[in-house]
């Protein structure tokens, strides 16, 4: 053990020293970082500044026809509107809009006459008349278009001085009417309590877990490189590896190597940051009155966003140690920070803060870490489970690592790549085709289904799908039919199947008010889905054949056809139902379906696997369907369970497995 | 002659998968064995599989087939206890370019399990005996590569190795460092050191080996002394040998 | 000895002999798997995932969030200040088995001062205080404005001060028209004025404006991007790799290779920055049409803006292509030309941000500066402004500037001094190689 701990603090000692030596590199990659995003703070502050004032200073003309209307209320208006300054009013006859808009016209007829009206100098019509349905009442009516800057501009001042009149007005009405506010003193100020200290950690720690991740990147990138991809471009990766020490001792030490890389390029970062807040430039410049620090607790909080460093750097040294050049790994950052800094985005929503679910979503746990500490606000249980987590990812990544530094593949880096699809030409073809098929789902399916989503799901699934099963079957140039699994099963193995659907149905209906305690679903999609309009018109057979008959068949066609066929060829039962349970999930984009939908597909897959046809799978798939639309429809009732009916649920599933064991007729 | 075979192949096979010619046999079924003060040539074509064969001796590539033993430790199953034994030098062993001479060597005697006194005494010696001591200071990356060379066969003894493996150990290298190099190699018979390398270079073979086996396409087509190879072949320049060897194995060619 | 001279043709054919030069660099470089996946099918591939993953994050976030319980504490001046009715107000019953938005109202057995109030908060992080307030409503009595105490820097804190200012305001509409109705008014003469806004552009105008904000910034950023990877690879890569004297004896004018080779890299720029719009601009029009089913606006793919720019965006590659291939061109290795390479792209990207400031728009003068008139023009004509000359303006601005960024990339490439450098020249001594003499023809 402690021989492989001198190891490991060799390799990790000469890789510095290395890593220090590259002056150039570590200036662009970690020096420069430090100077470079104070001042994009402070550009970015100063483009905010120069479009408010440009916005505030900009003239406007607002065309006004108010003949109509309460002639007091109009000149109060027009007081207040001439106020907000630099404004300009111009009185116009707006006759031929107050004509459309009785017609109730639609804004594509008013465009034109609006336009008219407003010429070339105005930006913005107001109008004024007593309200329709209630003659003591002001109707405003302000038109502009959306995309004209001073249109934009003259509305918000518009909208400013009316609101301020309606304040006004209302307030003189209630004394005038009621001899009083019934609810005075309702109107609300708000009252932040927290500390500056917390304010400018929080301000903080909306900015820093983002650039943690490109700090990070940027300097650990630069690290990885050099001692994975520029290592085995000089040729001294080859050397390394004829000494007699472990694989693992290496990665160990080249990963702690680019971990120190990377924390020191952060360190340095935080520094300038923590002296930005101190000194109240770029972006902290407004919010805060005074000069001050956050306080030793909070910026020891931010550490709890070690664990994602941790992570961060294994994932670049698995990449980069994966590139065969320095060049192929360079081109693989540019995905990267964009998979590590988009769960950071969640530290954007003020409201979210470190729980157990997120604790285990990689970057956006310690992400959610290190803001909650900066707001001086972390909670324990959440945070060791996201510590743990994460120790969890990294460690796979570098156990993968270990086994990637092998003599034999970085020899035949020529042809390391072309070899594997060599090996596993059908398996690749089928992972190529099942992601082409998700994207083209979402995309292409996403959008037909928008038009019409009758019409549209029938056209995907029929058309897109079906197409996508059968290129895929007829590019593997085997015979078709037994590509997509059309073959006759063993009647045995059918009844097998059908049987287990109870269970299945069972499950998911166990599983889903499980799933919304831990992913609540928003009560807006819950309502769009409980109010799929286009269903209720539809007889409970339309719904089957829509719902169940449909994806039933041309689902299984692609996904227990076509690719698994290819699957098989190259791959093992465990990896086969992996792709599957994962291709299956993300057909079905959502990730509320993501656990269902996983499982379906990795049972449908099995049940394939068995009977070596889709025609099981397709018995279950719609039956599994057909079973949950008729219980929506409300056909059957789920509340009444013991467990007498339990077991009359678990019976048939034990003999459909029972079934399934039959052997096959080859 | 000694007694104990220091590196013993028997039925070594190598296959690669390659994408233009499918499945090629780089090595089938290569018998070898050096002794100890021994310093055995592998003498063949390009693509012959030298380079491949050496790769598994030192336990680089994993060979798909047959079994090997280098200093009496096995080499597919405990490739450690064979990396321990052997010092290995090719034409792609680079050195660390922002690495010094000295820095170089002090790593890998590190990594061969060398620490302190003995550690820095080593490298001294091996600085001494190369004559590195003018540029032991000097990052890599600024020497010649004559004075590579020098840094790359000290790193390969830093542990004095049972066994030396070389692959082309003089291709790229002028006059001068290729002259070091096979003063260096004689040097190891001398300490009673194994030493198999390859070469297409027939002089070296010719001034340097006590054995030679030629080896074509993968299989070992004689092995032998000089003397008993110009005696099997009946021809006197080792070219002539070689290539009646070759035409023996392969009567088209 | 002194070369032949030249053909006579030579001069008409090095426009010929760049582009063959460009011809053979685009194709070695689309054989390369790595080059065709990152510029190609990365971008296609991206942008759909990345949408995808915002929106399931926003409806997690979305669910989570109404799910999570809020505690409010009410307290007043004197208890008689608190309304009837507001705890229901604060806290409406549910409808369904589930509530959304909870709100668990407390209110204060004594009265309180505004100094008890704000401490009766649940300070941030403090586990004894499991139980207080997350925000805490302070009635001061009808003639002052109610107080709400809230910490911005806690979750729950942000989530109660959300929901009360979310009900209250129709809690108070709600006692005005009771009020009314008990002194026989009409509620709404308390509410005299409606305000109604109209914007009368067409639908697909919203879109256009957000992607206004985003496309011009991307246009910069993804020719910057596309071109990098090939600049270096064409230049500091050929010498890592060892053609440089290969392609240096090439019996063509070597201004013509050094053509080719910014040729190709503008040509790999523009079509990874068009793919990545385009995937952009669709993905986005996916999205928002799955976000906003109701008619508010719409987001359309511009593909006539896309057309309209294409030829300025073809012209500020060329230009990026020039300036990073000469930049690229003074490293001897990728590691060193991509390092190179780094601050340079920010001199491009750092002006781009000129194209979110909303107030400035493309005039004759802005015109004139590089980079900010390619942004500036993309905006407008991605809000449909017909400002003909200006267009015209920027593009013959950004042809000029191309030139003379290709003249500029020739002449250093040309150096003898850079092309057979065995090292990295630095930035500083770019001026004293200008200087130098020693053109290899």
């Amino acid at each position: 053990m402690s021989r492989t701990g001198s190891v490991v603090r060799a390799v990790l000692g000469v890789e510095l020293r290395q890593l220090i030596r590259d002056r150039r590199a570590l200036l662009t990659a970690i020096l420069l970082p430090a100077l470079l995003y104070p001042l994009i703070f402070q550009a970015g502050q100063w483009v905010e500044d120069v479009s408010e004032k440009t916005l505030a200073e900009r003239e406007v003309a607002v065309a006004l026809d108010t003949g109509r209307a309460d002639a007091e209320v109009v000149r109060r208006a027009r007081e207040l509107l001439a106020a907000r300054t630099p404004i300009e009013l111009i009185d116009v006859d707006a006759q031929p809009v107050f004509t459309l808009e009785e017609g109730e016209a639609e804004s594509d007829a008013l465009r034109p006459v609006v336009r008219e009206l407003l010429g070339d100098t105005a930006q913005l019509l107001l109008t004024a008349q007593p309200h329709p349905s209630a003659p003591r009442r002001t109707l405003f009516q302000l038109y502009y278009e959306v995309k004209d800057d001073g249109a934009r501009e003259a509305q918000e001042r518009a909208r400013g001085a009316l609101r301020e009149l309606e304040a006004q007005i209302a307030a003189e009405r209630r004394d005038a009417l009621l001899g009083g506010d019934p609810a005075a003193g309702l109107d609300l100020a708000m009252v932040d309590v927290a500390t500056a200290e917390a304010a400018r950690g929080a301000e903080l720690g909306r900015l820093l877990p983002f650039l943690a991740v490109l700090i990070l990147i940027s300097g650990g990138a630069y690290a990885a490189l050099a001692v994975f991809a520029g290592e085995r471009e000089a040729g001294t990766l080859e050397t390394l590896l004829v000494q007699p020490v472990p694989t693992h001792a290496v990665a160990w030490g080249k990963f702690l190597a680019v971990l120190v890389a990377g924390l020191t390029a952060l360190f340095a970062n935080l520094a300038s940051l923590i002296a930005c807040v101190a000194f109240r430039l770029g972006p902290f410049a407004n919010e805060m009155d005074e000069v001050g620090g956050i306080g030793l607790a909070r910026i020891a909080g931010s550490l709890s966003y070690l664990p994602g460093c941790v992570l961060l750097c294994a994932v670049l040294c698995l990449v980069c140690g994966r590139a065969r050049t320095f060049r192929e790994g360079q081109m693989t950052l540019l995905p990267i920070t964009l998979a590590t800094a988009l769960p950071s985005a969640i530290v954007l929503k003020p409201e979210v803060q470190l729980d157990f679910l997120w604790a285990v979503v990689p970057f956006a746990g310690p992400a959610l870490a290190m803001r909650d500490g900066l707001r001086g606000g972390l909670q324990v249980g959440p945070l060791l489970l996201m510590i743990a987590a994460h120790a969890v990812y990294a460690g796979f990544a570098l156990s993968r690592l270990s086994s990637i530094l092998d003599a034999e593949r970085i020899l035949r880096s020529e042809g390391d790549e072309q070899e594997a699809t060599l090996r596993r030409a059908n398996a690749r073809h089928a992972l190529r085709w099942g992601f082409v098929s998700v994207l083209a789902l979402y995309v292409i399916g996403g959008r037909v289904q928008q038009w019409d989503p009758v019409y549209g799901l029938l056209l995907t699934l029929w058309v897109l799908v079906v197409a996508l099963a059968i290129g895929c079957a007829a590019r593997t140039k085997r015979p078709l039919l037994p590509e997509l699994g059309l073959t006759l099963p063993h009647p045995a193995h059918v009844l097998g199947a059908v049987l287990l659907v109870p269970g299945l149905v069972m499950l998911a209906r166990w599983y889903l008010p499980v799933q919304q305690e831990i992913l609540p679903l928003p009560s807006s999609m819950a309502e769009s889905a409980a109010g799929l309009g286009f269903l209720e018109d539809m007889t409970p057979l339309a719904m089957f054949g829509l719902l169940a008959l449909t994806p039933g068949i041309c689902e299984e066609l692609l996904f227990r056809g076509a690719l698994l066929s290819s699957l098989k060829q190259d791959l093992r039962w465990p990896r086969i139902l992996f792709w599957e349970a994962l291709l299956f999930a993300a057909a079905h984009a959502s990730i509320y379906r993501i656990v269902p939908t996983a499982f379906l597909g990795a049972v449908l897959a099995a049940i394939t696997l068995r009977t070596r046809s889709i025609v099981p799978a397709v018995l279950v798939h719609v039956g599994y369907n057909g079973t949950l639309v008729l219980a929506d429809a409300g056909s059957v009732d789920w509340t009444a369970q013991t467990w007498f009916t339990v077991l009359a649920w678990a019976a048939p599933v034990g003999i459909g497995l029972l079934a399934l064991r039959r052997p096959r007729a080859d | 002659m000694t007694t104990e075979a220091a590196i013993l192949a028997e039925g070594l096979e190598k296959t690669f998968h390659d994408p233009q010619r499918g499945t090629v046999e780089a090595v089938k079924g290569l018998d070898l064995e050096c002794r100890s003060g021994e310093i055995y040539g592998l003498l063949g074509p390009n693509g012959a599989g030298k380079t491949t064969t050496l790769r598994m001796l030192a336990t680089i590539l994993a060979p798909t087939g047959g079994r090997a033993t280098v200093a009496g430790v096995d080499v597919a199953t405990d490739p450690l206890g064979v990396r321990r034994n052997i010092g290995f030098l090719s034409g792609s062993t680079g050195l660390y370019p922002r690495l010094t001479a000295r820095e170089t060597l002090t790593y890998f005697g590190e990594l061969h399990g060398l620490a302190g006194d003995a550690l820095r005494t080593r490298v001294d010696e091996l600085i001494e005996i190369f004559s590195i001591g003018s540029y032991a200071d000097g990052r890599c990356e600024g020497l010649s590569t004559g004075q590579r060379q020098r840094v790359s066969i000290a790193r390969a003894v830093v542990h004095d190795p049972k066994v030396l493996i070389l692959d082309e150990p003089t291709t790229g290298l002028d006059i001068m460092a290729s002259s070091d190099m096979i003063d260096f190699i004689d040097s190891r018979r001398a300490a009673g050191r194994c030493v198999l390398f390859s070469t297409h270079v027939l002089s070296e073979a010719e001034r340097l080996c006590d054995r030679i086996g030629v080896i074509y396409s993968g299989r070992m087509l004689a092995v032998g002394t000089l003397d008993e190879l110009r005696e099997r072949t009946g021809e006197s320049w080792l070219e002539d040998v070689f290539k009646a060897l070759v035409r023996e194995a392969e009567p088209s060619a | 000895m002194e070369p032949p001279p030249p053909p006579a043709r030579a001069a008409s054919s090095r426009f010929g002999a760049a582009l063959r030069v460009a011809r053979k660099e685009l194709v070695s470089s689309l054989r390369d798997r790595q080059t065709v996946i990152y510029t190609f099918v990365l971008p296609i591939c991206m942008y759909p995932v990345l949408f995808w993953v915002m929106l399931q994050g926003f409806l997690v976030v979305q669910g989570q969030k109404e799910r999570t319980e809020t505690r409010v504490g009410v307290a007043a001046v004197a208890q008689d200040a608190i309304p009837a009715g507001l705890t229901n107000a604060l806290a409406p019953p549910s409808h369904g088995d589930t509530q959304t938005n909870p709100v668990q109202v407390e209110v204060a057995a004594a009265p309180h001062d505004t100094g008890g109030a704000r401490a009766w908060v649940a300070s941030q992080g403090d586990e004894a205080d499991a139980e207080r307030p997350h925000a805490v409503l302070f009635l001061p009595g009808p003639d002052a404005d109610a107080q709400l105490f809230f910490d911005s820097t806690e979750s729950k804190s942000v989530l109660a001060r959300e929901r009360v200012a979310g009900r209250l305001p129709g809690f108070a509409t709600k006692l005005r028209s009771e009020a009314a109705t008990a002194a026989s008014v009409d509620p709404l003469e308390l509410d005299p004025i409606e305000l109604r806004s109209n914007n009368v552009a067409p639908k697909s105008d919203s879109g256009a404006l957000i992607l206004s904000m985003l496309l011009p910034m991307l246009l910069v950023i993804m020719s910057v991007m596309g071109a990098f990877f090939p600049a270096v690879d064409l230049t500091a890569g050929e010498k890592e790799r060892g053609t440089a004297e290969t392609t240096m004896l090439l019996p063509v004018p070597r201004a013509a290779v050094h053509e080719g080779k910014v040729l190709a890299v503008c040509a790999t720029a523009v079509v990874a920055t068009f793919l990545n719009l385009i995937a952009l601009g669709f993905s986005a029009e996916n999205l928002i049409g799955l976000l906003a089913r109701s008619a508010q606006f719409e987001v359309k793919l511009p593909v006539l803006a896309l057309f309209a720019v294409a030829p300025l965006a073809l012209l500020f590659s060329f230009f990026v292509a020039a300036v990073l291939t000469s930049a690229a061109g003074l490293a001897n290795s990728f590691k060193e030309g991509q390092a190179m390479l780094g601050p340079v792209q920010l001199v491009f990207i750092l002006p781009a941000m000129i194209g979110a400031v909303p107030g400035i728009d493309l005039d004759l003068r802005w015109a004139l500066v590089p980079i900010a008139n390619v942004v500036l023009a993309f905006r407008a004509m991605l809000l449909g402004k017909e400002l003909y000359l200006e267009y015209a303006v920027t593009a013959v601005a950004l042809f000029v500037y191309a030139i003379l960024a290709t003249r500029f990339a020739v002449l250093l490439l040309s150096r003898e001094s850079v092309a057979l450098s065995s090292s990295t020249i630095p930035l500083k001594r770019l001026f004293s190689t200008l200087r130098s003499s020693g053109d290899t023809q």
